[in-house]
C-alpha cells in the first residue's frame, strides 16, 4: 500500500516546524505529529504587577487548581513552578519512556514543544564554533537568516556582544531596559576596555521577542508576564509557525500522537505509537524526521539502531545568582521585560567562555527567592521585600564540554539518563562565581554572598549531541544531511544531531540546522 | 474468609462488621431466632439466653464471639450465657474454625461484677479449646454506647466531674483501634499466642478520661469535685443488698482494682498503633482535620505576619491532602499557639532530615499561599511608591539583625528546642 505521506515529522517544536517549511514549500506531502497538549489557562490580560495588586484569583495564576506549583521542588527554574506552563512539561518522561537518575530530563508533549516555555535567547554560532559541523558554514548561515526572518528577533545594538550573537543584521531594535540594568550597562560602557582585558563583554540580549509589530504579532509592552503567558504574542512559540504551515494543503498536523517505535518495512518507515485518547496508531512514510526533543529522539533512534552502548548527553551546566545594586534600595517595582535584558560573555581558564543573561526580578514570585533562605522564613521575607526591588537576577551557562551525562537503552527499551557533575565543572563554577563577583562589583552590582546556586545536571534543558553529525559517521551517528547511519530514510532534525554544544543559546542553531537538513532532502 | 459474628449490632460489633466487609470477607451474622431475619442472606441462629446444640454454617473459617447480655436485666442469669458460649466454642472446634472471644479488662475469677466473673469463665473455656481471647480496655469513641455511653451521659448532664481519691486507673482504647486489632487477629495465620490484651499501655485516671470527654468530645467546661472511692463502695454494697437494678454506680464499680494490662507487645504483634486519647475523643474519631487547620493557620500566620483568611487555611489543608495522607505534622503546641517561635526550627534542630524536608515543603507551600493574593503582594513586594533609601536601608538592617538574633537564640537553646521537637 502506498504511503499517504512523503515525510513524517515527529514533533512540532522549533526543530519540527523549521524542518517542515522547506519540505512543504517544495510540495512534499508532510504529516506532523505531536503529543497534542495545549494550554488550559489563557494568558493574563493585565500586567504582572497589576494583577498581583488587584486580581482576586491569584491562587489559580500562581499555584494552580491542582496545587501544581507546590509539587515541584526548589533549586530548579521558576518556569517549572508556573501553573500556566504545566502542560508544556507534563508527562513527557513517562510517555517517552525516559528514566532520569540525578538528571532533569525535560521535554514536551505540547503543540509547539518546549518553545512554549522558552527563554527566547537567540544566537548564531560563529564559523569557528561550528568547526565540528561537517558541512560548509555558509549553509548554516543562510539557514540562520531564513529562521531569524521568519520568527522575528530583536536586540540589534551596537555593543560588545554584537559580533558574538552575529544576528544583528536581521534583528529589530532592543526592548526597553529597566533602570537597574541600564545603570549596570552604563557603568560597564564607561570602563569597557578594562573589562575586555579580563575577557568580559556585556551587551543587550538578543531575543526571539518582538520589540516592534511584525507578521501580525504585537511588540513587547513590558508586562512582566513572559513567564505567565504573553498576551501580545511578542514571544515566539512554534505554535505560531504551525498556524502558517496549516495554510498549505499538503501539510497535515495530527496532535495527540506519541511515537513509541519505528520499523522499516521494505522501503518505507512505519511509526507506531499510542494516541492521546487511547488506542494505537501505525503510520508509514517514505522518510521520517525525528524532532521529538533530544531525549525522545535519542530513544527512538537508539531503539531502532539497537544501540546498547552508553550515549553522551551534552548539556550546559548552569548557575544562577543575585546581584544587588545598593543605590536603588527602596526603588519602586515597575513592570518590565521578564526575559534577558543584558547578556554577557566571560572567559574561562581553559580559553572557553561562559554565557549568561541578567533579568528583572519582577514577574518572578518572591517565594522562589525566599525558598533559598529556608530558615527563619519570616525574616527572610522581610529582607527580600526590601531587597529585591534593587536586585537583578542572572544566570550563566558553561559549554557542553563541561557536562558529563550518559544515557543508555535499558532492556525494556527505556532511555535511562544519569547525570553527574564533573569535579572540574565544580571548580570552574567556583572560578566563575569569584570572577563574576569581581566584574559586577565594578559595575555597582554586588553579587550577594551564597546566592550563587549551581543547578543540577539537565536543569538547563539544553540537551544535545547524542546522535552527532559526522563527516564519516558510524553506527549511532548521523551524516551531514541528518540521516542516521545505516538507517536510510530516517533523519534526526533536532538538538540530538548537533556535534557540539557551545555555551550560547542553541535553539536558533537547532532550527537553522533543521531547515538546512530539509533543504538537502528537497535537493535530493 | 467466611466469618460468623455474634453481636454484630452491638457497640463494637457494628464496627467489626463494617471493617470485615471492607476488607472483603464474607460475614454471617447471628440472630436469636429466624423470625428476626430481614433479608435472605444466610444467618446463624444463636441465643445467649437459650443454650442449645449448634452447628456452624459450612466451611466457616472464623467465629467471632462479641455478643453479651450483661447489664440488660437485673434478673439475668449469667450461667446461660456461659453455657451458650461453651456450645458455640464446641461447634467451632467441631468445624475446625478459629474461635475469637472478645473479653474485657474486668475479666477475673474474683471480679467485682458478675459480668467480669462471667467473662473470665468463658475465657477459660475458650483457651482450653485452643480459641483466642481479646481483652479490651475501656472502649471509647464513635457513638456513645456501652460504659463509654454511660460515662459520656454523666459528663453531659452533670456540671461536675468527680475527682476520685485515690485515682481510679483505666486503660482506654478507641473503638476503631480495637476493631482493627480484632480484624488483624482474624486474618493472622497460625498465631501461637492465645490471649491478647489491647488498650493504651500507660493507664490514665478515670478523671482524665472524663476530662477528655468534656474537653474534646462535648467541648464543655466542668467543675471538678473530689469524691472518695470508699463512698462509692458503700453505695455499691447497698445496691447489692437491696438488689435493685444495676445502677451507674455498679457499672463504675467494675473499674475498682483493675489489673494493669501490659499491652505493649500485644499491640505490636497485631500491628496496632493507638491514637491519642484527645484525638480519639474528637467527634471525627481523630483530631486530624483540626490539627491540620491549626497547623496551616500557624504556618501562614508565621510567614504572612497576619492572621490568614479561612479560605487560605482551607486551601493549605487541601494542598496537604492532595500530596500526602493529609496528616498534621505534630508540631509542639508552642509553635501552633505562638508561630513566631518557628524561627527556632532548623534542619539540625529537627534532626530527622525527612521530617525537615516535610516541614520545609509545608513552609514553602504556606509562603506561596500567603504570596498569592493581593494582601500577599503588599507583604512581599515593594511597588506602590518610592521608599526612602535611608529608611529602607534601616529596615533591611533591622530585619537582618532580628534574623541573626533568632539564629543566636537557636544556637543557645538548641538542646531544649531539639528535645521539644523530637518529643
Amino acid at each position: 500500500m502506498p504511503p499517504n505521506f512523503d515525510i513524517l515529522i515527529i514533533g512540532s517544536g522549533p526543530a519540527g516546524v523549521s524542518a517542515a517549511f522547506p519540505l512543504v514549500e517544495a510540495g512534499f506531502k508532510v504529516l506532523m505529529i505531536d503529543g497534542g497538549k495545549t494550554a488550559s489557562l489563557d494568558p493574563p490580560v493585565s500586567s504582572y504587577l497589576t494583577s498581583r495588586n488587584s486580581n482576586t484569583d491569584q491562587l489559580n495564576l500562581m499555584i494552580g487548581k491542582d496545587f501544581y506549583s507546590l509539587k515541584k521542588k526548589a533549586n530548579s527554574s521558576p518556569k517549572l513552578n508556573v501553573p500556566h506552563l504545566s502542560y508544556v512539561f507534563a508527562e513527557y518522561a513517562d510517555a517517552n519512556k525516559i528514566l532520569n537518575q540525578e538528571f532533569y530530563g525535560l521535554g514536551s508533549l505540547a503543540v509547539g514543544g518546549l518553545s512554549n516555555a522558552w527563554g527566547c535567547g537567540v544566537a548564531c554560532l560563529s564559523a569557528f564554533e561550528a568547526e565540528d559541523f561537517p558541512f560548509d558554514y555558509n549553509e548554516l548561515r543562510k539557514s540562520y537568516q531564513i529562521i531569524a526572518n521568519r520568527i522575528g528577533v530583536s536586540g540589534c545594538h551596537d555593543d560588545d556582544m554584537a559580533d558574538y550573537f552575529g544576528i544583528d543584521e536581521w534583528a529589530q531594535p532592543p526592548i526597553q531596559m529597566d533602570t537597574l540594568q541600564s545603570y549596570i550597562f552604563k557603568k560597564y560602557k564607561k570602563k569597557s576596555s578594562r573589562f575586555k582585558k579580563i575577557g568580559f563583554s556585556l551587551g543587550r540580549s538578543r531575543l526571539a521577542v518582538l520589540s516592534e509589530a511584525y507578521a501580525g504579532r504585537t511588540g513587547c509592552t513590558l508586562s512582566s508576564n513572559c513567564l505567565w503567558g504573553c498576551q501580545n504574542g511578542s514571544t515566539y512559540s512554534s505554535k505560531m509557525d504551525l498556524t502558517t504551515l496549516l495554510c498549505f494543503p499538503n501539510f497535515t498536523h495530527q496532535p495527540g500522537y506519541v511515537a513509541e517505535n519505528l520499523e522499516k518495512k521494505l522501503s518505507l518507515w512505519s511509526v507506531n505509537g499510542s494516541q492521546k485518547h487511547g488506542g494505537v496508531f501505525s503510520i508509514s512514510a517514505k522518510k521520517v524526521l525525528l524532532a521529538a526533543g533530544t531525549l525522545a529522539t535519542t530513544r527512538l533512534a537508539a531503539v531502532a539502531l539497537e544501540l546498547k552502548k552508553p550515549i553522551r548527553v551534552l548539556t550546559n551546566p548552569t548557575a544562577a545568582f543575585l546581584l544587588w545594586l545598593p543605590r536603588f534600595v527602596g526603588a519602586v517595582r515597575h513592570d518590565a521585560l521578564g526575559l534577558g535584558q543584558l547578556s554577557f560573555k566571560v572567559g574561562l581558564p581553559d580559553g572557553d567562555s561562559a554565557f549568561g543573561s541578567t533579568f528583572s526580578t519582577n514577574g518572578i514570585p518572591v517565594s522562589d527567592f525566599v525558598n533559598h533562605l529556608p530558615e527563619s522564613r519570616r525574616h527572610g521575607i522581610d529582607i527580600m521585600k526590601n531587597l529585591l526591588s534593587s536586585c537583578v537576577v542572572a544566570n550563566v551557562f558553561l559549554p557542553g564540554t563541561y557536562s558529563s551525562n550518559t544515557a543508555q537503552i535499558t532492556t525494556n527499551g527505556s532511555l535511562s539518563i544519569s547525570g553527574s557533575i564533573d569535579p572540574n565543572t565544580t571548580q570552574t563554577m567556583r572560578y566563575l562565581s569569584k570572577n563574576l563577583r569581581k566584574v559586577f562589583n565594578s559595575t555597582g552590582a554586588f553579587l550577594i554572598p551564597s546566592s550563587f546556586k549551581v543547578g543540577g545536571p539537565g536543569v538547563d534543558a539544553h540537551y544535545a549531541g547524542t546522535l552527532p553529525m559526522c563527516e564519516n559517521p558510524v553506527r549511532g551517528e548521523v551524516t551531514a544531511s541528518g540521516e542516521l547511519f545505516s538507517l536510510k530514510g530516517l533523519y534526526v532534525a533536532d538538538g540530538a544531531c548537533l556535534p557540539s554544544l557551545s555555551e550560547k543559546s542553541h535553539t536558533l542553531t537547532i532550527m537553522a540546522n533543521a531547515d538546512r537538513i530539509s533543504r538537502l532532502i528537497v535537493k535530493s | 474468609m467466611k466469618i460468623v459474628v455474634t453481636g454484630d449490632s452491638g457497640y463494637i460489633g457494628k464496627y467489626v462488621k463494617a471493617l470485615l466487609l471492607q476488607r472483603g470477607h464474607e460475614v454471617i451474622i447471628s440472630l436469636r431466632d429466624l423470625s428476626l431475619q430481614k433479608h435472605t442472606s444466610p444467618v446463624f441462629i444463636f441465643d445467649l439466653s437459650n443454650p442449645r446444640l449448634l452447628v456452624l454454617p459450612k466451611s466457616t473459617d472464623v467465629v467471632l464471639h462479641l455478643a453479651t447480655m450483661a447489664n440488660k436485666s437485673p434478673t439475668y442469669d449469667q450461667t446461660s450465657e456461659v453455657k451458650s458460649s461453651k456450645n458455640l466454642i464446641e461447634a467451632a472446634t467441631c468445624s475446625k474454625a478459629k474461635f475469637i472471644f472478645l473479653s474485657s479488662q474486668t475479666a477475673h475469677p474474683e471480679a467485682a461484677t458478675a459480668y467480669g466473673r462471667m467473662k473470665w469463665e468463658i475465657e477459660e473455656i475458650a483457651l482450653l479449646n485452643d480459641g483466642y481471647v481479646v481483652r479490651a480496655g475501656q472502649v471509647y469513641g464513635g457513638e456513645p454506647r456501652g460504659l463509654f455511653g454511660v460515662l459520656q451521659k454523666i459528663v453531659k448532664q452533670s456540671p461536675i466531674i468527680p475527682l476520685f481519691i485515690p485515682p481510679l486507673k483505666i486503660q482506654p482504647i478507641h473503638v476503631e483501634d480495637l476493631v482493627e486489632g480484632i480484624v488483624n487477629l482474624v486474618e493472622k495465620q497460625g498465631s501461637q499466642q492465645r490471649l491478647y490484651e489491647l488498650a493504651m499501655s500507660t493507664p490514665v485516671s478515670l478523671t482524665t478520661f472524663l476530662k477528655n470527654i468534656s474537653k474534646y468530645k462535648l467541648r464543655a467546661l466542668k467543675i471538678y469535685l473530689p469524691v472518695p472511692v470508699f463512698f462509692l463502695k458503700i453505695i455499691n454494697l447497698l445496691v447489692k443488698y437491696l438488689s435493685i437494678k444495676p445502677s451507674i454506680v455498679t457499672r463504675i464499680s467494675s473499674l475498682f482494682n483493675l489489673n494493669i494490662m501490659n499491652t505493649h507487645s500485644d499491640l505490636k504483634n497485631l500491628n496496632l498503633v493507638l491514637r491519642e486519647l484527645k484525638d480519639g475523643m474528637h467527634p471525627s474519631g481523630s483530631n486530624q482535620k483540626r490539627a491540620l487547620l491549626l497547623e496551616g493557620r500557624a504556618l501562614i500566620l508565621y510567614v504572612a505576619k497576619e492572621v490568614p483568611s479561612n479560605f487560605q487555611i482551607r486551601q493549605y489543608v487541601r494542598a496537604i491532602g492532595a500530596r500526602s495522607d493529609g496528616f498534621a505534622m505534630k508540631l509542639p503546641r508552642l509553635f501552633i499557639i505562638c508561630p513566631t517561635f518557628m524561627s527556632l526550627i532548623s534542619r539540625s534542630n529537627i534532626g530527622d532530615s525527612s521530617k525537615w524536608d516535610e516541614f520545609l515543603w509545608r513552609l514553602d507551600s504556606a509562603t506561596r499561599f500567603s504570596e498569592a493574593s493581593a494582601i500577599g503582594a503588599k507583604r512581599f513586594l515593594l511597588y506602590r511608591k518610592k521608599q526612602n533609601i535611608i529608611l529602607t536601608m534601616f529596615k533591611l538592617l533591622g530585619s537582618t539583625t532580628v534574623l541573626l538574633l533568632w539564629l543566636t537564640l537557636r544556637l543557645i537553646f538548641k538542646p531544649i528546642i531539639k528535645y521539644f521537637l523530637n518529643r
